[in-house]
């Protein structure tokens, strides 16, 4: 992990980028402003962090970058306004690390297909995106639908044989649940799998917790935002329910532990990343001295270590390029990556094929207050 | 004549700063290339925002409908571009289309506006929005759901439509559809929709019907809203369900208050506030939030009227102009003797009726407020209702302008008319008008303009301007022609009154308490004017308790008293009678 | 049939805070008439003021909430006094919208002040209880409870002091307070702090079973409009029981006709009663203020 920072300085130092030492110009959007800029100051802190903490070790072939953040206040015109100063006047060679799924397909019309800009990395996104690739996107998520499938699995192979899948009712989670039953199948084609619909942004799940009791289900899989799992967390406890409880990536958070308290114990989850307060991994340590230093008031997540490994995957394709580096050489040297380990999260490939790097998650579960990692990174396609 | 003349160089010069604004802005994004793409991206959001903005300043300034739910009319004309463009429909087509399905529903929902106070009606439009929002969120198929949908792009003479040639398009578009609404605000329509908005019921008296109105308001409104859709889409190239958040519905509130309500240029300002001032305060996170409120709420303490109005207030002492109607033309404006109408010649009524009234009874949860009330006028004859408070005379005011309806059996004919069979602003133009005892003009519209409203009642294109021209001279108003009324002393605002009153070419004038108010000189003059009406052929209902004066006036009178008629006469007869020196003990006194 | 009885009491319970803000609303809109879109707010800085004296100071929880109804009550006294009173009166809308850009400063003060991170807010009453079967957790017995003691305090103060007559009277009519011999500038700042203060109340009764953050108020505020609008802008009671109402027609709706369209449903209901009864269930028609 090191390498690559230490490579850098290297070939900034004497090689054959020398002539050139202005800042590469990198874009991003996200909710500084708004309901969700609570994730959206977290998440800009993490890959903030990690291109300070790049520009300090020596930046890309001797060159710094300069990542400017403009603020959507997750709305789609105002992401499309944002685009359009990052692209036509600050002129930056790609987008990396931006945050939104509807906000920012948005901007696809004008930064993929007008100015053929490429976005990097997205926060966010849908399977639609990378199925078939588009040209310039390029994501490191692994789907939504994919983890439902791995959750699934996960439940069955932990013996689990009546689970109930509780979704919000939007189509983007109704889509993802409805993954979970193919999984659980895979694993034993005997299992039930129920689903019940949740209005979205319901903030009181006590007669939600109520009818789960009265379905009995062994395992619950939860396909909800942060606060309305906690707040289904927090009911269930007050009921005394006792199931298997699951969760996907968005909810691996320091915020489920601190909102939901004891109710959370025990709850298993996706996460992007490795726990982000590993101290004994020195990828995760890399990045808790970086945050300390560059973003002291934030404190380090699962949303600020991700885009912490989204930033750091952009630049090491920006490193990978000899000669120009522009929107198109980016791309390519995206292309070019194949296995790559950032040490923070699963390894991601990109080829010309396939825009999607992530396809693995590592599993965790709460334990005594704390993320603790379950097994190997997994895939859909996992035996585990 | 002069004022006419300077009224259409007023219209004009606005018209003209309004396209001569589009067209800088055209040429300074297209062949000048002063502006970068970002920056044109900035303007084109700022033109179809602006359109928005109109479209729901303009309402509440001309009808008074606040709506909160007119992001769900830009969806009809967004979504309505997206699904569309995908099955290569005309864009011109696709903006009628999506312009007609809002026009529907927005007249829909103006047709319930009469039944609601304005902060209600908001509830409506937010329960509008709050509906609108959730079919998004479910119908898939055209919405793409909270994933949004892409839009095809178009190809406009085999060109494709890309983001310049798109501010061009948006600039271009936003410039006429100002135009046409600043024309619309200060024509016919907006002269109507002033005058519902602030007297409905004079309005009504002079034969407008509100329901219509405010329905057409509300639809015409919705139209532009759709209209504003329709380039958003084209602009951003991808529907996304935030964009039509109820954040983003308030703000386009903010911009119509913040640049002021019904003023053009005010909502091109307040639309630029919105959009620049965070634009431009970039990266200041929380700081950009706090700065626009706090401007926000110094420009609501210190231009009260809004940007635009307010500057324009600030701004005129220094350029010498002179705001219309705050002093009225032609000598001082301290009394309101300055010109007696004098010698009053009318033409003659062209069809005197006679108002026959039987068997009137009225009652509001078992109490009786009219029972069995007849009364009659013949043509040109003047007859008074007199009554002490409370007899009864508003209520039967409102049985004969059509607000009240008697119990069956009542009859009330007007010449050829059964009354009772005609909608309220049916009435004027079946020849009866009417006057109040607070005048009730309409605050926003100049004398003219509201006699000519009212003469449309009976004429139509130049000859309604005619009539009122003729109306106004015959009442020694011509030099209040351009004043608005709250710049007028009482005594004159009556006059106006009846002004507006005669216009609309009536055969019987019913008048609400028309001594009210005037001094002793004022009230001789009315009573001339009444006499010359007599002498017209017009008949007059004088609704009052100023009995005196009414006596010496009236060929007959009937005494209102508890709701029923007590005494009818000559006022020879009226003077003599017990029942009336009863039923006004001690009232009789009270007369100037 | 207890899955009924729990979506009731639900119902009931987040429909005692709606009703707490109606009620802030409705006393603010009478006497000043300001439709005041900030008073959540003034609850949710106010929230976060307890919750530092909670975390930091160590307050007692029943020491916080009395700080919370002060401190959402001072605001509402300051607003008034700076920025309300020099507006002038009959402003109807210009009010309306100051309040906004009032409600967006106050959020994004907050967000500097207190961060964006979401805060766990400590419940009242911890631990639950079983009644007929059904397991209810204290917190929402105390807030049920808090609620009806402080609208049953605001009824007592309206009906029988002197001080609370002259309120009425004066949003009947203007001039009517000087009759009870009550100074009128004392009436608007005290309608501001009694309707802010109750918004204290409702925000940090809510913010244990929400989460504590600068949006806290934002959906509760809604909804207790919504309760207002169904039950009368005028009426203090009407807006009482229409924060019940919806309260309880939010979670049934949601729960037994269409998870998707409740909003829909319930504003469905809310249009239906304004045009049986265009100014609210239990409002007479408004009078205009000259």
């Amino acid at each position: 992990m090191v390498a690559l920072v230490t490579a850098c300085g290297n070939s900034g130092g004497g090689g054959t980028q020398a002539t050139d030492t202005s800042p590469i110009k990198l874009g991003a959007w996200n909710a500084l402003t708004g309901p969700i800029a609570v994730h959206g100051l977290a998440q800009v802190a993490g890959a903030n962090a990690y291109f300070k903490y790049l520009n300090d070790h020596g930046g890309v072939h001797g060159r710094k970058i300069e990542w400017t953040v403009e603020d959507n206040a997750y709305d789609a015109t105002k992401t499309v306004t944002a685009a359009h100063k990052l692209i036509d006047q600050d002129g930056v060679a790609a987008i990396v690390a931006a945050n939104g799924t509807a906000q920012t397909a948005a901007t696809f019309p004008y930064v993929l297909q007008q100015a053929q800009i490429p976005i990097i990395n997205t926060y966010g996104g849908a399977a639609a995106w990378y199925s078939p690739p588009q040209a310039n996107l390029y994501g490191l998520q692994t789907t939504y639908e994919d983890q439902a499938t791995i959750l699934g699995k996960w439940a069955a192979k932990d013996g689990y044989k009546d689970i109930l899948v509780i979704h919000s009712d939007p189509a983007a989670f109704i889509n993802v649940a409805n993954q979970v039953a193919p999984g659980v199948k895979s694993v034993n084609s005997s299992a039930t799998v129920r689903d019940l619909s949740v209005k979205f942004n319901t903030t009181d799940y006590a007669p939600i917790a109520l009818q789960v009791k009265n379905m009995h289900p062994d395992a619950v899989v939860a396909i909800l935002a942060t606060g309305e799992l906690v707040s289904y967390l927090k009911q269930a406890g007050q009921q005394g329910l006792k199931t298997g409880l699951y969760s996907y990536a968005p909810n691996a958070s320091a915020d489920v532990i601190r909102l939901a308290g004891q109710d959370a114990e025990g709850l298993k989850s996706e996460a992007w990343t490795l726990p982000p307060d590993d101290n004994a991994n020195p990828a995760v340590k890399e990045f808790l001295g970086a945050m300390a230093k560059y973003e002291p008031n934030t404190q380090p997540d699962y949303e600020s270590l991700f885009m912490w490994a989204a930033a750091k995957i952009a630049a090491q394709a920006l490193s990978r390029i000899n000669g120009t580096i522009n929107s198109a050489s980016i791309v390519k040297a995206i292309e070019g990556m194949s296995n790559y380990d950032s040490g923070v999260m699963p390894p991601v490939s990109y080829s010309s094929s396939n825009h999607l790097g992530g396809t693995q998650v590592q599993r965790v579960q709460l334990s005594g207050g704390k993320w603790v990692t379950v097994g190997k990174y997994v895939g859909a396609n996992s035996n585990f | 004549m002069l004022q006419r003349a300077g009224r259409l160089a007023g219209g004009h010069w606005r018209v003209l700063v309004a396209a001569a604004v589009g067209a800088a802005t055209l040429l300074a994004i297209g062949p000048l290339g002063l502006t970068d793409r970002y920056q044109n991206f900035v303007i084109t959001t700022v033109a179809v925002f602006a359109i928005i903005t109109l479209s729901v300043s303009e309402l509440a300034g001309l009808s008074g409908i606040w709506s909160v739910g007119h992001m769900a009319f830009v969806a009809i004309g967004a979504y309505a571009t997206a699904y569309f463009s995908s099955r290569g429909l005309a864009l011109p087509l696709i903006a009628l289309l999506a312009m007609g399905a809002a026009a529907a529903v927005g007249f829909g929902i103006g047709l319930t506006a009469g039944r609601f106070e304005v902060l209600y009606l908001a509830i409506l439009t937010l329960a509008l929005a709050l509906v609108g929002g959730e079919v998004i969120g479910r119908w898939d198929s055209v919405t793409g759901g909270d994933q949004g949908t892409p839009v095809t792009p178009f190809r406009i003479f085999g060109q494709l439509l890309r983001l310049d040639s798109i501010a061009t398009v948006a600039v271009a578009t936003a410039t006429v559809v100002f135009v046409l609404v600043d024309l619309a605000a200060r024509g016919r329509w907006g002269r109507r929709w002033l005058a519902i908005k602030n007297q409905r019921l004079a309005a009504i008296s002079i034969g407008l019907n509100p329901t219509i109105e405010n329905a057409t308001a509300f639809g015409a409104s919705a139209a532009l809203a759709a209209l504003a859709g329709v380039l958003l889409a084209l602009q951003i190239g991808y529907i996304s369900p935030d964009t039509f958040s109820l954040t983003n519905a308030i703000n386009f509130v903010v911009a119509a208050v913040v640049g002021g309500v019904g003023s053009i240029a005010g909502a091109v300002l307040g639309t630029a506030f919105i959009v620049v001032v965070p634009e431009a305060a970039r990266g200041a996170q929380d700081l950009q939030v706090i700065v626009f409120g706090v401007v926000t709420i110094a420009i609501l303490l210190f231009l009260p009227e809004g940007i635009a109005p307010g500057l324009v207030r600030r701004a005129a002492p220094l350029l010498g102009l002179r705001r219309r109607g705050t002093a009225p033309r032609g000598g001082p404006a301290g009394n309101g003797r300055d010109q007696p109408p004098g010698d009053l010649e009318l033409p003659p009524v062209s069809r005197p009726s006679e108002l026959t009234v039987e068997s009137v009874t009225v009652s509001f949860g078992g109490l009786k407020a009219l029972e069995d009330v007849r009364l009659s006028i013949g043509p040109g004859q003047v007859v008074a209702l007199i009554g002490p408070n409370g007899a009864g005379k508003t209520t039967f005011l409102n049985v004969l302008g059509g607000f009240v309806r008697p119990q069956k059996g009542a009859r009330a004919r007007f010449g050829d008319t059964d009354l009772l069979r005609q909608g309220a602003q049916r009435r004027a133009r079946s020849g009866m008008a009417r006057t109040f005892q607070h005048a009730e003009l309409f605050s926003e519209l100049p004398v003219l303009d509201t006699v000519v409203l009212a003469a449309r009642a009976r004429h139509r294109g130049s000859a309604a301007r005619e009539a009122a021209r003729t109306t106004l001279e015959a009442l020694r108003l011509t030099d209040h022609a351009g004043s608005l009324p709250g710049a007028l002393p009482f005594g004159i605002q009556k006059r106006v009154d009846i002004a507006r009153a005669l216009a609309t070419g009536p055969s019987l004038i019913v008048m609400d308490e028309p001594f009210s108010g005037l001094d002793l000189a004022e009230q001789q003059q009315l009573n001339q004017l009444i006499r010359a009406f007599r002498k017209a052929g017009v008949s007059v209902l004088l609704v009052d308790h100023a009995v005196q004066q009414v006596l010496s006036l009236a060929d007959r009178v009937f005494v209102l008293d508890y709701g029923r008629i007590i005494a009818e006469g000559t006022p020879e007869e009226i003077r003599r009678s017990d029942a009336v020196k009863e039923a006004y003990f001690g009232s009789v006194a009270v007369t100037a | 049939m207890n899955e009924l009885g729990a979506v009731l009491i639900s119902g009931l319970v987040s429909g005692a805070t709606y009703a707490l803000l109606g009620l802030g609303i409705v006393i603010i809109f009478r006497t000043t008439d300001v439709v005041n879109f900030a008073i959540g707010d003034f609850g949710m800085i106010s929230v976060y003021v307890a919750f530092a004296l909670l975390t930091h100071a160590g307050w007692p929880v029943v020491a916080g909430v009395i700080a919370a109804v002060l401190v959402s009550g001072a605001l509402g006294v300051v607003t008034e006094r700076t920025v309300i009173r020099p507006l002038g009166p009959g402003r109807t809308f210009a009010a309306l919208v100051l309040t906004l850009a009032l409600s967006l400063i106050l959020v994004s003060v907050a967000g500097m002040l207190f961060g964006h991170t979401p805060q766990a807010f400590p419940v009242l009453v911890p631990g639950t209880v079983t009644l007929a079967g059904l397991v209810v957790a204290w917190q929402k017995i105390a807030t049920a409870g808090l609620a009806l003691v402080a609208m049953g305090v605001i009824a007592f103060f309206m009906r029988y002091t002197t001080l609370g007559i002259a309120m009425r009277a004066a949003a009947e009519d203007p001039y009517a307070a000087k009759v009870v011999g009550i100074n009128r500038s004392l009436i608007a700042p005290l309608a501001w702090f009694i309707g802010c203060g109750l918004a204290g109340l409702a925000a940090v009764l809510l913010a244990p079973d929400a989460t504590l953050t600068v949006t806290l108020m934002v959906a509760p505020l809604f909804r207790a409009f919504a309760g207002v609008f169904l039950g009368g802008l005028q009426s203090m009671v009407g807006a009482a029981i229409g924060g019940f109402a919806i309260g309880v027609l939010d979670d049934l709706a949601g729960r037994y006709v269409s998870a998707s369209f409740r909003d829909t449903i319930v504003f469905g209901i809310i249009v239906l009663v304004l045009f049986l009864r265009p100014a609210g269930l239990l409002a007479t028609q408004r009078r205009e203020r000259v």
